[in-house]
């Protein structure tokens, strides 16, 4: 097959091992390629200990590669020594790294349960809507990837992308909606929510036609999308939601997680293979980045665009650090276990005061001048290196 | 403080109330930082300095000083709640560890994983109380959740006293006539 | 990463509830009064931030005390005036 460029938009862990890779080319096509791909992830413990998880792991059918390193953690002073574990199979480790974990729950665990985007970008720099070359042969098997382009370009080339925006005409929680509203280029399409058949023939029909390379919805995770997939089967005219034909959708559970000291309800996610969905009601800063924002999200943290428009910045720096972890070859824990440095009640009044805004005097005023800074805070956070990941002196003023 | 007399003794007493008894283990952090050192492991990102410096204040005018002598360390995740407590060297200064179950009501940590940790940080607990007062204030888990009840359960069984706070219900007013409304 | 302390607003307004009751026990009058007092502390807040004092309470105090002084001062000054204006 000939040699490709183009912008990355997709890819994932298949069943069978290695990656699918999904490139808008330069031809306009959408191709879907196979990468070989080897997961290394690390245990850490007694010795006896993993003696224990060296034979279970021999005896397991999934056979991963298994040797004694050292390797780096940013917590311990010196080497640590460390059991390495790789798979070919991207897909079945995940499965692999729980079952140990539950077996040996003692051991820690390094490099174990990381985003397949970042293990990717830190050994081949990619990141989503990367420009790329990519050679591979007949069996769509890439041989070769280059990244074009960085992460930190200011203005790359935009990537050609097919939109398809869908949103029932209210909000579900407040009345049952009659219309789906389809747009796309300026077109909309109105399908009745009541006739279910010809709403299915007439999606498909869209799907097909437009092969969108993004979706993006309103109430698309917890309403829209799990009833059109009900309508589907119900029917048995299942929607082509994701591009890749052997797989289906994501779906991640609902749930909610403790953070700082607050319980955030998180709502379900549909996420889809070979294409990219955004519900604007479940993410997290829609309404202040929009896709644009979302996509320089992603290029930057390298998380997938579906995740990247769903999840905090604070996730996303994190992903930064795993990435600049992988890549600098320091082990990245699986749990978040290093914890503060004890502070005195007094240091803790002393330090948190924040920025000094002076409040305005109230009243009515004439001659009124104004001083705007453009991009005040980006600029002092750039000129003062200021970053949650920047190291800290021992003591502040020092 | 009426359920606990100062000075404490170098036991394992564990506090539950709806909210984790917080504004009283503050009372008892002040009280504690007028004559010593303490350590707070803040297991919820309760710790409010400023209820604290109030009462610190009304005992004496060396405030800083003793803010000084509570040593705070927050925990976001029962891993480091648990990490934090292994590392803790057994000495004289009391802790007080606020809400310590709330990292372990986290729905994303399986209950088993919980439990075990848990298990850790009691051994832990006991053994730094035989040295100082180590006090530790819970709320139980929110409804949804009956089956992280049991991690509440084994703290209390771990201590050498427990108290259960009630929330304060809401006074009956009196009909204006006296009879029944 | 996560609420260190309250904001000093948050601790402002925890102040001013702590008076309620005492607010409550006051001729309307001077429950406008005191209103003004503490809308002359609001006035600070951002100074009473930088202060980072252990009791935030004794710099709502001296902020009220402030707005009360510069009050005096700007009375001071219109009674100058009148005064220069009748005596000329």
């Amino acid at each position: 097959m000939p040699d490709l460029t183009g912008w990355l938009l997709d890819l994932y862990e298949e069943e069978s091992g290695g990656l699918a890779l999904w490139l808008i080319g330069d031809d306009g096509g959408r191709h879907r390629l196979r990468q070989d791909f080897s997961i290394t992830f690390y245990a850490a413990g007694p010795n006896a200990q993993l003696k224990a998880l060296w034979a279970w792991l021999k005896r397991h059918p999934l056979k991963p590669r298994l040797s004694r390193d050292q390797k780096r953690d940013i917590l311990q002073d010196g080497l640590t020594t460390v059991l390495k574990i790789e798979t070919e199979n991207a897909f079945r480790q995940p499965q692999l790294f729980q079952e140990m974990a539950r077996q040996f729950p003692e051991l820690d665990y390094y490099d174990a349960d990381l985003g397949i985007t970042l293990r990717h970008m830190a050994r081949f720099g990619t990141f989503p809507l990367a420009r790329c070359y990519a050679r591979a042969d007949e069996s769509r098997l890439v041989s070769e990837l280059r990244v074009l382009d960085s992460a930190w370009d200011l203005d790359p080339p935009r990537a050609p992308l097919r939109v398809l925006s869908l949103r029932p005409d209210c909000d579900p929680a407040h009345a049952e909606p009659q219309t789906l509203i389809a747009a796309h280029e300026g077109r909309e399409y109105h399908f009745s929510l009541e006739y279910e058949r010809p709403l299915l023939i007439n999606l498909r029909a869209l799907l097909t036609r437009l092969d969108p390379d993004m979706l993006l919805t309103a109430y698309g995770d917890t309403w829209l999308l799990p009833r059109l997939m009900e309508l589907g089967t119900r029917h048995n005219l299942p929607l082509p939601l994701s591009r890749d034909p052997q797989r289906g959708v994501m779906h991640k559970k609902e749930g909610s997680y403790f953070s700082y000291g607050q319980i955030i309800y998180r709502g379900q996610q549909i996420l889809l293979y070979g294409r990219c969905h955004i519900d604007g009601r479940n993410a997290m800063m829609w309404q202040d980045y929009d896709l644009d924002g979302a996509l320089e999200n992603a290029r930057i943290t390298g998380l997938p665009i579906q995740t990247a428009a769903r999840v905090s910045p604070g996730t996303g720096i994190s992903s930064m650090q795993i990435t600049t972890a992988l890549r600098n070859d320091i082990l990245v824990p699986w749990r978040k276990q290093a914890a503060e440095k004890p502070k005195t009640a007094a240091d803790l009044i002393r330090y948190d005061q924040g920025g000094l805004v002076y409040q305005p005097i109230t009243g009515l005023h004439f001659d009124v001048g104004m001083i705007d800074f453009i991009s005040m805070y980006p600029s002092i956070m750039v000129r003062s290196n200021i970053s949650p990941e920047t190291p800290f002196p021992d003591r502040l003023g020092s | 403080m009426d359920a606990l007399t100062l000075p404490l003794n170098n036991q394992l007493l564990v506090m539950t109330a709806p909210h984790a008894a917080v504004p009283m283990m503050l009372e008892l952090a002040a009280r504690l930082a007028l004559t010593g050192d303490l350590r707070v492991l803040d297991g919820g990102n309760r710790f409010n300095v400023y209820p604290v410096a109030r009462s610190v204040r009304r005992y004496t005018a060396e405030l800083t000083s003793a803010l000084a002598r509570i040593h705070l360390a927050r925990a976001f995740t029962c891993y480091q709640a648990s990490a934090m407590l292994a590392e803790m060297p057994a000495d004289a200064r009391p802790l007080l560890a606020i809400d310590l179950l709330a990292t372990f009501y986290d729905e994303s940590v399986r209950v088993d994983e919980s439990r075990r940790l848990l298990a850790g940080c009691i051994t832990h607990l006991q053994r730094l109380s035989q040295t100082a007062p180590v006090v530790v204030s819970a709320k139980p888990p929110a409804a949804p959740f009956p089956e992280r009840r049991v991690l509440l359960e084994t703290l209390q069984e771990a201590a050498a006293g427990a108290w259960q706070l009630e929330a304060l219900s809401a006074p009956q007013s009196p009909t204006l006539w006296g009879m029944e409304a | 990463m996560g609420r260190t302390l309250p904001s000093i607003t948050q601790a402002y307004m925890q102040e001013q509830a702590a008076f309620a009751r005492f607010r409550r026990a006051l001729r309307r009058a001077d429950q406008l009064a005191l209103d003004d007092l503490f809308a002359a502390a609001r006035q600070h807040l951002s100074a009473a931030a930088y202060a980072a004092h252990a009791l935030p309470m004794e710099t709502f105090l001296l902020s009220m005390l402030l707005e009360e002084h510069k009050e005096v001062l700007r009375l001071r000054r219109e009674l100058d005036e009148l005064r220069g204006a009748l005596n000329a």
